[in-house]
């Protein structure tokens, strides 16, 4: 077949078929080599895991379990990381005062804070919360003082020039110039706050996914496991083709593409 | 018609008193959440809930089923569990460290001819004797954990360096791939997780440690925090007295005990069927506590324990 053939079939092919097709090789694979394991289940196994959990409303429960903390979290760590962030992107002073604390904190992995934050709150969605909060708070700080930063420094010239108010000079002209990356932030740190709600919930909370997919796990259910596992990797991608709708439908015309 | 209406209104009355009466029983139950591993030694609690032992002495409890147990002291010390299932090992180590957790019940007992904790050896690994085990590596759950004291004094008591043994830690699912895929020698158990490492072909000899150990040593208690247990003593002499019961429950009918754990924690029915459950007992004194402090002091994990007394309420 010549390439002139090949190319329109290929470009027609939707992406979807590779995980399909990872799917279906692990299946043969797995029924090919009459593989028994504890820590291992095929591919059919988690369908059939899957559709039941959802059947049962299993998913539902923890699914909301999960993105209730995450929410929780995001929200409060986000909104003060924006604040601060925008501040120090405003004001050279708040940047240099506050640099050396940020850089001390910042690489305190969040998961090492797990054991204090069970002391304080015990376990649970605030606990939780409180650790994605923390985890969230750093991106956002950083990346919306440099949306800030980023900012034409002639479009403050400008507002200086017209006599704005420095109030105005923020809500007007600073802030929504640095939306779309603020918004570009808002999506990578909920990706960070999914990953770090799943990891306490498996390490030391008992709700949501991650503790479904340990609990599952060691109750010799890998079948259940990996279905929780699949539904995870469902909801992120949910959650992202969400939000990349959205930067589109509000800044895509003004800004370009939003990066996938 | 005009009969009627009072009629109805001391009927109303009356409903209103039962009402009230139930209201006032129910605010006597003092509430509490027990956490608890899922694993089968930890019935007891599960079978007192459902069959009502804990409300009949007073106490209105919920279970929440934890895996592992490193989140259980942070969790009593900030009162999200008012008690929970810790390893006797895990309470004297946090105690050590400045926690204040008593002990509100004992949980079980390992004998000498229990079953229940062992050491898989790979089904080529030519290992037979303690010795063999030494430039072996071991699959354990939890380093530090009272699995791997366990092993490391019968290692001690078998003249057997156990620095010389290299400890790999793993989850228990996991224990018997590793052994399958030759990752580890030997694995260190306990059932389900045990018999099904130690079949033909994946396990060879296994070796029973519980044997060589002291006997009536508690592998774990059910614990509190001091200030909680201290107020409210007679909830905690109630839980004692529940467990017992359950205790009673379960040593007559063992196949409904089971499926009471699988209610709470959901395994396939052929693991389930298959599941034992080691010898429960809720008295432990100090002096068995000690038993694990001496293995603990020669494993060098202590600091500045002063005496197993403390962790009893006076």
């Amino acid at each position: 077949m010549s390439r002139t053939r090949i190319d329109p079939v290929l470009r027609a092919l939707p992406a979807w078929l590779v995980p399909l097709a990872m799917l279906a090789v692990t299946e043969f694979a797995m029924r090919a080599s009459g593989i028994e394991s504890d820590g291992l289940a095929r591919p059919s196994e988690v369908a059939t895991a899957l559709l039941g959990l959802i059947g049962n409303g299993e998913i539902v429960l923890r699914t909301a379990e999960t993105i209730g903390a995450v929410t929780i979290g995001v929200a409060v760590g986000g909104t003060l990381g924006l604040l601060l962030g925008v501040w120090m992107g405003l004001s050279p002073t708040a940047a240099r005062l506050a640099s050396l604390t940020v850089e001390l904190v910042r690489p305190i992995p969040p998961v090492a804070i797990i054991p204090l934050m069970m002391l304080i709150y015990g376990l649970g969605i605030k606990m939780e919360a409180a650790i994605i909060a923390f985890a969230c708070f750093w991106p956002m700080l950083l990346l919306s003082r440099d949306a800030v930063l980023g900012v034409e420094p002639q479009l403050i010239e400008v507002s200086r020039m017209l006599g704005l108010p420095r109030r105005q000079q923020i809500t007007k002209i600073a802030l929504p110039a640095a939306l779309p990356r603020i918004f570009a932030a808002l999506r990578l740190t909920l990706g960070i706050a999914l990953i770090v709600a799943v990891t306490t919930e498996i390490a030391a909370n008992p709700i949501g996914i991650g503790y479904a997919i340990i609990s599952a796990g060691l109750s010799l259910r890998p079948e259940v496991m990996y279905a929780f596992l699949f539904w995870l990797a469902i909801l992120g991608w949910l959650l992202n083709t969400g939000l990349v709708a959205m930067h589109q439908h509000l800044f895509g015309a003004a800004y370009g593409e939003a990066p996938r | 018609m005009r009969a009627a209406v009072p009629t109805l209104l001391k009927m109303m009355l009356a409903a209103l008193a039962v009402q009230l009466s139930m209201t006032g029983l129910a605010a006597a139950q003092t509430k509490i959440t027990i956490g608890v591993p899922p694993v089968p030694e930890f019935v007891l609690p599960m079978i007192a809930v459902e069959k009502g032992y804990f409300k009949d002495h007073g106490i209105d409890a919920t279970i929440k089923i934890i895996p592992g147990g490193q989140s259980m002291p942070a969790a009593l010390q900030s009162d999200s569990l008012q008690i929970a299932a810790l390893s006797t090992a895990s309470l004297i180590q946090v105690t050590d460290s400045g926690l204040d957790l008593v002990v509100v019940s004992g949980g079980a007992i390992a004998s000498v001819d229990d079953t229940n904790y062992g050491i898989v050896a790979g089904a080529n690994s030519e290992i037979e004797k303690p010795e063999d085990f030494i430039g072996k590596r071991i699959g354990t759950p939890g380093l530090g954990s009272f699995f791997h004291i366990m092993a490391r004094e019968w290692f001690r008591r078998k003249g057997v360096d156990w620095k010389k043994i290299t400890f790999v830690e793993s989850t228990f699912p996991q224990l018997g791939d590793l052994l399958k895929a030759r990752t580890v020698d030997a694995v260190l158990s306990t059932n389900p997780f045990l018999q099904r490492a130690a079949i033909p072909g994946i396990g060879g000899k296994v070796f029973y440690i519980a044997a060589d150990l002291p006997d009536r040593l508690p592998p774990f208690v059910y614990a509190g925090s001091r200030s909680w247990a201290d107020a409210h003593r007679e909830a905690a002499t109630g839980f004692k007295r529940a467990m017992d019961e359950a205790i009673a429950f379960q040593q007559h009918d063992l196949p409904a005990a089971l499926e009471i754990f699988g209610k709470y924690v959901k395994m396939p029915p052929e693991v389930l069927k298959t599941l034992t459950i080691n010898k429960l007992d809720t008295n432990v004194t100090p002096q068995q506590v000690q038993l694990w402090v001496d293995m603990m002091d020669k494993q060098d994990m202590l600091r500045n324990f002063k005496s197993p007394d403390a962790l009893f309420l006076k």
